[in-house]
């Protein structure tokens, strides 16, 4: 059983598109359809705003902390092409304006705090970037993958860092390869090695019927399996799994009513969230024989304010 | 350049029809007028009395005519349809005299906002309408469509196209579809065009593949439909365009606007723009109020075109186009040989001057006599098609002698072009065929209208010569193609981008932007679900011919709701489609702003019902009245076996295991968890055989094997954090590897010293760009000085990570387990690590950090780790290991005892003089200046010197 642990009536004038809490659960950032990113400080049941973040001319579809070492940093990406990197020094502020795409930016995804403070974007435009901060110059470095997925790439998400590979150095795993799993409107998942300068498809991976609609690699603790769940218009969850990240097995976790959203891991990577267009949202687990359980659902009406102290999920 | 202007030729004024639509039947020659209460013919030909009547027939309907049209093919130029509300009917004009209804087509629902005949088969008609359908009919056969195409918004305009006899395009608010009649299930081609209401389209005369698009937006586009996500071309007017079309000559463009750029709308507002290369090039002046329709005159020689308008100051026109306008638009002109020099300077007054070598219309129809008649022998079509057989790189992919057509394929230098070639049914001499561009060319659109104009000169010349002119004009099309210059794919590239930009400041199509989310979960921080979604009032729009939720953001630009003020509540009066005869105009501008949108999707009932209600237009997609969005934060934390609590109380030594192992299992226990408590008893019990080991040294070797095997040794350990792992217990996996650490390391400890070093990480969280300042220290034999090392790296700002060293050896051999094993312990640690982070517990996670050995422990990988340097006691050299290199001796030596230093070590932080951490310790118990007699006062200022600096 799951508890409500706060109720944040965001103030929001249209439909929110995604909420973030940050590395320690303190403040939470949401995006909405009127152009603006809000943070809040939750405390104990209570919130109050902290910031309203206004510089998208569209609707803003994601945000994304970073992790704290590197300051306060959040994310945010939107359809009017931009991506937008705040800063807190006192005051929210702009620290960076990325503009290197010519559609909608669907989604935002830093690196593992191991690489340093890398982001990964990508866009209606079919390519994706990679933004990395450069502390000698102070300036932000711009990879791209032009053409990463026809029609568009609508998700991209990081391998983890902690990896089982023997001749890392576990205390920083720097010279572990990174690598970006993304999806996009070609019905594809692709699976990015970044070699030398360059990003390089290693694997991609066939099998929804449709666009995909978020790829999620999930944390790992060093185990060997590597884990990618992915959710597609086809109305599929698919978990893809891996020994050595080159031979991948699709399992299909379910076959839902509505297009499926969103994929999200524990941090354990053992629990998966998934929600969608029927404005579900469930949590799944893995049993012992490897088959995929649901284990709560919340039916609808979650934001309703009756049932709201009591809803358990 | 300056925008020229020029009047009409010709110009009739019937007040009395009351008309609301106009149409020029096949033969160029008879104008149909339509209104509510009259449909009238008029004949117009160039030397008509202005006033010349027309025949009139009554028509009682309360319906305005919507939309009339002739069709224009030769067989079916006594046909004409004309919309009313939500049937069509079908007259049949006979013998030039008897207007009589053949047929009326009753399908739609709504009403009928435009028809068009099909460009050859005189049977077929298509018809949309605001119903969300468009039906194709078979006149023979009218009691049901033949073809039903459905979307899911109101159509405004069809569209067949002028090259390929299947294809069809409709406007539906913002968005083009193109359809294949034969397979009408769904679209081939989706066009998200504009940002409001689509109110005109057009083919290209001259290419199958390309229309153009006029909006309410004010802006123009050109399309290729193939490559639909960005206009080839855009014109941005300020003005909403009712109606773009294309020339039939060169590469021009006709639009009426409703208001006039920046010209008060009553002064302008009957003006028709030509625009030449995307630039407003001449007006048309002469509508005192809003032009309904113009169309070009069929049948007209190309040295002659001629638009007929009818506006809604009641009056019908007619215009020329001024021969330097034609040139313009790189029209090749007839006879411009002669007249060449003349044209150039001819004043725009001229124009009527021109009127007189026109040709001279026959009243009776389609025949056109030509002012010049030529003579010479008749070629047959058969004789034309023949020649082309042997013509080498070009390759005849059709060839129908039924329809007069064939089709022409041609590849040069990388160049594509596709041609289809057409010949008039009804030839005379002097008629040329007609060229057009077919899918898969591709020459840049303005190459293309090049060669066709060099192409029609040359058949133009044969044709006056009496030849044959297919060959020469296929000629022309190779040489045309082999001038083109060569495109390099750097050229092209760079081309692609720049034409990408230029289109940028448009909307890239939504289409191929996913649908927004509005429901989503998320895990963040250790065991919380973020959770947003849809307030449950919310329903969403019902989409007829989808199931489930759309998938590109294009689909909330076909919710009915966007456009017009809720069509249903309105009287049917007014129901007919927003067109300059209503007279409120155009509707109003709406911008489709997203965030609109994905309301309205959503709340559309909501807000349909309220301004039904209301009967006032309140302000659309606000979602005032709903409740606001929000958030929710579940607390799952009991869904992880992962225990803040217990992390907190959990006790970290690895140097006495025993004890951490029972002071674990007597926190667990208190804790109430008692299966952990039993494994902490069970791990405790290994501890304890393990440690009392080094006394089963004496026993027998064969002794000291059978314990490793024992179960209770390494294999229990294993497999309880095996187990813990598997099961996602990451605390209690990464504390057992915590707890059993020290028999982990497979490092043969025995033989290398460990100097400790200690890195103090300047962890000031708020600017983690600062660079770290790292204190290390050099010691020599006398006097030292201190260093600091600056690093840029930022995993350095972890904080506080005291590489722990080995100090006891131990047996290594006790508890062999692999490399790989040993690995994958620390990152257990390493993850448990980051999850006492994100719980705040920094100390306890220091700790775990401080297990966490990097595999290279001897010499810490680079710049990865916190690393001492310290110059050589014996030669001077800065050190960075426990041995100088060229003196082969321990490099740090005691400041106490003199000796070189292995294991931990302690440094001033002030005068740099290290010694051994025991040494000094019972140095400074007796002491408080520096035991190298450097006079520093180490306790009290070396201290001092740390209180600025926080640990986190």
């Amino acid at each position: 059983m799951i508890s409500v642990l706060n109720t944040i009536d965001t103030g929001h004038e249209d439909m929110i598109h995604d909420a973030e809490l940050d590395y320690y659960g303190l403040r939470l950032a949401t995006c909405s359809s009127d152009n603006s990113v809000k943070i809040y400080d939750i405390k104990s049941g209570t919130q109050t705003l902290a910031a309203d973040l206004k510089g998208h001319f569209g609707p803003v579809w994601q945000v994304a902390w970073a992790h704290p070492k590197f300051g306060n940093l959040l994310a945010s990406c939107s359809y009017d092409r931009k991506v937008i990197i705040w800063k807190e020094s006192g005051e929210w502020s702009k620290l960076y304006e990325y503009t290197g795409h010519e559609s909608s930016v669907n989604a935002v995804a830093w690196a593992p705090a191991e690489y340093g403070l890398v982001l990964a974007c990508c866009s209606s435009d079919g390519s994706i970037s990679t933004i990395s901060y450069n502390q000698d110059g102070a300036t932000w470095d711009v990879k791209k993958i032009p053409g990463a997925h026809a029609i568009g790439v609508n998700s991209v998400s990081w391998c983890p860092a902690i990896s089982a590979e023997l001749s890392l150095d576990p205390l920083t795993n720097k010279e572990a390869p990174k690598r970006i799993v993304s999806g996009g409107c070609d019905n594809l998942i692709k699976i990015w090695k970044e070699q030398g300068d360059q990003w390089i498809e290693e694997k991609r991976l066939d099998m929804h019927m449709d666009w995909i609609r978020d790829v999620a690699w999930a944390p790992s603790f060093g185990l060997q399996r590597s884990m990618i769940a992915s959710c597609s218009q086809d109305k599929r969850v698919v978990i893809w799994s891996s020994d050595d990240n080159i031979s991948w097995t699709p399992t299909i976790l379910n076959t839902f009513d509505d297009v499926v959203w969103s994929v999200s891991w524990s941090l354990t990577g053992n629990i998966l969230a998934v929600s969608g267009g029927d404005n579900k949202v469930s949590l799944w687990r893995e049993n012992a024989d490897g088959q995929w359980l649901c284990i709560s659902e919340v039916a609808k009406g979650l934001g309703q304010p009756t049932n709201d102290e009591r809803s358990t999920l | 350049m300056t925008v020229h202007w020029s009047s009409e030729i010709m110009k009739w004024e019937y007040r009395e029809l009351q008309a609301t639509a106009m149409s020029v039947d096949y033969s160029g020659n008879n104008v149909l007028l339509a209104g509510r209460r009259w449909l009238a013919i008029k004949h117009i030909g160039v030397d008509d009395v202005p006033t010349e009547i027309v025949k009139k027939y009554p028509r009682h309907s309360k319906y305005d005519a919507a939309g009339a049209e002739w069709c224009q093919t030769y067989p079916g130029q006594k046909l004409c349809a004309i919309a009313s509300n939500q049937h069509v009917d079908v007259y049949e004009w006979r013998a030039g005299n008897d207007l009589m209804c053949i047929c009326s087509l009753r399908g739609h629902t709504r009403v009928v906002s435009d028809t068009h005949f099909h460009r050859q088969d005189h049977n077929l008609i298509a018809t949309c309408s605001i119903d969300t359908f468009t039906y194709l009919w078979d006149l023979r056969d009218t009691r049901k469509p033949v073809v039903s195409l459905s979307a899911v918004a109101g159509a405004s305009q069809v569209q067949w196209n002028k090259v390929a006899s299947h294809l069809v395009a409709t406007a539906h608010d913002g968005d083009i579809k193109i359809w294949d009649y034969r397979k009408n299930s769904a679209p081939l081609h989706y066009i998200s065009a504009h940002l409001c209401k689509i109110h005109g389209v057009d083919w290209s005369p001259h290419h199958e593949y390309q229309l153009v698009t006029s909006s309410h937006d004010g802006s123009i586009k050109y399309f290729d439909i193939h490559s639909a996500r960005k206009p080839e071309n855009v014109i941005m007017t300020n003005f909403p365009v009712w109606r773009a079309i294309y020339t039939p000559f060169g590469s021009g463009l006709l639009t009426i606007g409703v208001g006039w750029g920046g010209l008060p709308r009553v002064e302008q507002a009957g003006v028709i723009g030509i625009w030449i290369g995307g630039t407003l090039t001449h007006r048309l002046v002469g509508h005192t109020d809003t032009v309904q329709t113009m169309v070009w005159r069929p049948n007209t020689l190309p040295s002659n075109y001629q638009l007929v308008t009818w506006g809604r100051d009641q009056t019908l026109r007619l215009w020329t186009m001024h021969p330097s306008l034609l040139k313009m638009c790189s029209h090749y002109l007839p006879d411009d040989i002669e007249n060449d020099d003349n044209n150039s300077d001819t004043s725009y007054a001229s124009t009527v001057s021109s009127m007189n070598d026109l040709s001279v219309c026959d009243s009776k129809g389609h025949e056109i006599q030509m002012n010049k008649i030529v003579h010479k022998t008749t070629t047959s079509i058969d004789e034309e098609f023949e020649s082309i057989r042997e013509m080498a790189n070009i390759e005849v992919t059709d060839m129908n002698i039924e329809t007069r057509t064939c089709q022409i394929h041609s590849e040069r230098n990388g160049y594509t072009a596709n041609l289809q070639v057409t010949f008039p049914r009804n030839v005379t001499e002097q008629t040329i065929p007609k060229f057009s561009w077919l899918s898969g060319t591709n020459v840049d659109g303005a190459t293309t209208i090049k060669i066709l104009q060099a192409i029609n000169r040359t058949a133009n010349r044969k044709k006056k010569e009496g030849h044959r002119c297919l060959l020469h004009c296929l000629k022309t099309l190779a040489t045309s193609i082999d001038e083109i210059p060569v495109k390099s794919s750097e050229d092209s590239d760079s081309m692609k981008s720049s034409q990408r930009s230029q289109s940028e400041s448009e909307n890239a199509g939504d289409s191929c932007i996913p649908f927004p989310r509005t429901c989503g979960a998320k895990w963040c921080g250790v065991s919380t679900l973020v959770v947003f979604n849809r307030p449950s009032n919310a329903r969403r729009l019902s989409l007829k011919h989808e199931t489930g939720t759309p998938r590109s953001m294009s689909s909330l630009s076909l919710t009915p709701a966007l456009f017009g003020t809720g069509y249903t509540s309105v009287s049917p009066h007014a129901t007919t489609t927003p067109s300059p005869t209503n007279a409120s105009g155009f509707p109003q501008l709406h911008h489709r702003h997203a965030s609109n949108s994905i309301t309205t999707f959503y709340f559309q009932d909501r807000w349909k019902a309220q301004s039904r209600r209301a009967g006032s237009m309140r302000s659309r997609g606000s979602i005032s009245g709903c409740t606001p969005p929000r958030v929710v934060l579940y607390a799952a934390s009991s869904l992880f076996p992962l225990n803040r609590t217990l992390a907190e109380k959990y006790y970290i030594n690895a140097e006495t295991p025993v004890d951490m192992c029972e002071r674990n299992a007597k926190v667990s226990s208190e804790e109430g968890e008692g299966e952990l408590s039993h494994a902490w008893g069970l791990a405790a019990l290994v501890a304890k055989s393990l440690a009392a080991r080094p006394v089963d040294h004496f026993i027998s070797s064969e002794e000291s094997m059978a314990w490793i095997s024992h179960p209770l040794c390494c294999n229990l350990v294993q497999a309880l954090i095996s187990h813990y792992a598997k099961s996602s217990d990451l605390q209690m996996a990464a504390m057992l590897t915590c707890a059993f650490s020290v028999f982990n390391d497979t490092s043969n400890s025995g033989s290398q010293s460990i100097i400790s070093t200690s890195s103090y990480g300047n962890g000031n969280n708020t600017s983690p760009y600062n660079t770290i300042t790292q204190y290390s220290e050099i010691s020599a034999d006398g006097w030292t000085l201190p260093v600091i090392l600056r690093s840029n790296s930022c995993s350095e700002a972890e904080n506080l990570n005291t590489e722990y060293s080995a100090t006891k050896s131990e047996p290594s051999s006790a508890c062999a387990i692999d490399e790989a094993t040993v690995h994958l312990y620390h990152c257990f640690k390493r993850a448990y690590a980051d999850v006492l982070h994100r719980w705040q517990l920094l100390y306890k996670r220091t700790e775990v950090m401080k297990l966490v050995r990097c595999k290279f422990d001897a010499i810490p990988a680079g710049d990865g780790v916190g690393e001492a340097a310290w110059e050589c006691a014996w030669c001077g050299r800065t050190v960075r290991g426990a041995a100088c290199a060229s003196c082969r001796r321990l490099a740090l030596r005691c400041a106490v005892c003199g000796r070189g230093v292995r294991g931990l070590a302690v440094a001033c932080a002030l005068c740099s003089h290290a010694a051994h951490a025991q040494h000094m310790l019972a140095w400074f118990a007796e002491h408080d200046t520096c035991p190298a007699g450097c006079g520093c006062k180490c306790i009290i200022e070396g201290n001092s010197l740390w209180k600025g600096v926080k640990y986190v």
